[in-house]
């Protein structure tokens, strides 16, 4: 039956309800991780949600990349799902929610061009969960050089609410002095946060709720920045091309930060008032073994364990925001599961490397 | 054995034959044991070497498989495009007991700062950069395995050369000379003695002429 898109949530967070009971639940989790092996695991999958897709993606073989995809597509079909379900300000709000996948599509079209990689082989990383479709995004890949890709990338998006095209196109000089494709993506990183700060301003519950999301993403970024770039000498003027606008960080403490000589003096020197300290402390103790990804996990974990607690009023987006972070949890969990059986690692080591936000945080709401 | 003419010029070339050959076999046996002494330490190196890159590769490929796993594969691969780069390599060369070998050596380091590795820090998540560097690390060991097993793999051609020329020359070069010689020796000696019975029937013949003729002469034969 054909969808009309809708104004308001109630209709729209009822679906949304019924696709958050096909979430798979931890006892589904428990005869998963005791799969023996990674066949075993794929068998399993069959009569949850995403056997169709793994069935469509064995076709072509056994590998772990494939059915990598296969989650995706399924991620990138309930998404859309639920875009489809609006139109106005609820459209906007989940856009803006999605646009990180538009700039993660255009920036990985650039890497793949500058690097001279197969189009089909760019195609086939592609996730398309935000504005820009198949079709658009093909089109782009099918341009025969970065140039032109570029080009295309200022065509379509010149009238869009985010105008990358203007944001590449501005810094191509000193791409073309540099050589390094960095000089490109941070322009498009910091347009891409302004523009989704501003289109989630306003004080409804809703806008208030996209733009906390927005503001978790650009405050683990800019956290995450400044303990990899802490130890490096850098001028004031490099530093402030590193800092996301719209975070609860402020460009002054951002700087003042970025002097630190490693990462236990920059995590000492946050305000303690800063709700990322703490998350970063614990962090720290395992930097020695995991390096950045200890920040990078304890990070998204609180990230994600925040989002999902903005479901407390069943007539705003916080339906829509807790559904969107479990379901993107549930991928990540079914992936280090397969990639953790196809790499023959025991089940306690799986659960180890799991993400697992409490279930009353989860279901709240 | 080979034809050998048992005259006195050639024992005289081959007892020169078999000095030199001594000499030789001497030499490379210094040779040998000079190549082993470089070879050992770096058997200990290559061993350590392939342990650390054992352990490097199965750390990068653990944290790759977890990065693909948190993040998905797309994402990894997305950064593997802008982070791919070149790998400088300065090769030369030098000689080890005069064995050419060539040194290979990185130009700079795989491992590169973060600001260099084409994307841009705001854009990828920090577990790319922890597979980066491991990844990056695996390239140096690579390089510098590489180096270390040329060395090993040229000193150990040599050595087992060396080893051929000395067993040659000590069971079948010299052996056969000295037999050569013996041989030229054995005939040289049957050949005086001949010489010498056949010096004394022609002085006994010559004799029995001079006995006849006196006899011929004192009875007025002649």
């Amino acid at each position: 039956m054909p969808q009309v898109p809708l104004r308001d949530y109630a209709y729209a967070n009822t679906r949304v309800r019924a696709m958050s009971a096909r979430l798979l639940d931890a006892q589904t989790f428990d005869s998963l991780l005791a799969a023996p092996d990674f066949n075993h695991f794929l068998s399993d999958l069959d009569d949850t949600e995403y056997g169709p897709y793994v069935e469509e993606a064995v076709i072509e073989g056994l590998r772990p990349t494939l059915i990598d995809r296969a989650f995706n597509r399924n991620l990138v079909d309930n998404f859309k799902k639920i875009r489809g379900f609006f139109e106005g300000r609820p459209y906007q709000l989940t856009q803006a929610i999605l646009a990180r996948w538009d700039l993660y599509n255009l920036k990985t079209i650039l890497r793949g061009k500058q690097a001279f990689i197969a189009n089909s082989e760019i195609s086939r990383n592609m996730i398309p969960m935000g504005d820009f479709d198949e079709v658009l995004l093909e089109e782009i890949i099918s341009q025969p050089d970065l140039r032109a890709a570029i080009d295309a990338i200022y065509m379509f998006t010149r009238e869009r609410w985010i105008p990358y095209g203007r944001a590449l196109l501005d810094n191509m000089g000193l791409y073309l002095h540099e050589h390094d494709l960095a000089t490109l993506e941070l322009p498009m990183d910091r347009l891409h946060y302004e523009k989704v700060s501003e289109v989630t301003k306003g004080s409804d519950s809703s806008s208030v709720k996209a733009r906390r999301v927005i503001e978790l993403e650009i405050d683990l970024i800019n956290h995450v920045t400044l303990l990899r770039i802490s130890g490096m000498s850098m001028d004031k003027e490099r530093v402030k091309s590193y800092y996301l606008h719209g975070g609860t960080l402020n460009l002054d403490l951002f700087i003042h930060l970025a002097a630190s000589h490693d990462e236990e003096s920059l995590i000492s020197a946050l305000p303690s008032a800063d709700p990322y300290k703490k998350v970063l402390q614990e962090a720290m103790e395992k930097f020695d073994e995991k390096g950045y990804s200890a920040f990078q996990d304890d990070m998204e974990r609180y990230m994600i364990r925040e989002a999902i607690k903005l479901n407390d009023d069943p007539l705003d987006i916080g339906v829509i925001i807790n559904y969107m972070w479990r379901k993107y949890l549930e991928v990540t969990n079914l992936r280090i599961i397969m990639r953790g059986k196809s790499i023959g690692l025991i089940e306690s080591q799986i659960r180890k490397e799991m993400i697992v936000i409490e279930e009353e945080s989860a279901k709240k709401g | 054995m080979e034809q050998v003419h048992p005259t006195r010029s050639e024992l005289l070339k081959r007892k020169a034959n078999r000095a030199l050959a001594e000499q030789g076999m001497n030499l490379l046996k210094r040779k040998r044991d000079a190549l082993l002494r470089e070879f050992m330490p770096i058997i200990d190196e290559t061993m350590r070497l392939s342990l650390r890159l054992e352990r490097v590769t199965a750390d990068a490929q653990y944290e790759l498989s977890m990065a693909k796993a948190k993040e998905g594969g797309p994402v990894i691969r997305s950064a593997s495009f802008a982070a791919s780069g070149e790998a400088l390599v300065d090769i030369t060369g030098t000689h080890v007991m005069g064995v050419p070998i060539p040194v290979i050596k990185k130009g700079t380091s795989s491992i590169r700062p973060l600001t260099k590795r084409g994307y841009s820090i705001t854009g990828v998540s920090g577990r790319v950069d922890s597979i980066a560097d491991k990844f990056e690390e695996i390239i140096d060991v690579i390089i510098e395995s590489a180096d270390i097993e040329t060395r090993l793999r040229r000193l150990g051609e040599e050595l087992r050369k060396t080893n051929r020329r000395v067993n040659a020359l000590e069971n079948i070069v010299i052996p056969d000379l000295s037999e050569q010689i013996k041989f030229i020796n054995m005939s040289l000696e049957e050949r005086a003695r001949e010489d010498i019975f056949r010096l004394k029937k022609v002085k006994k013949a010559l004799e029995r002429k001079e006995m006849e003729r006196l006899r011929r002469l004192s009875s007025g034969q002649l």
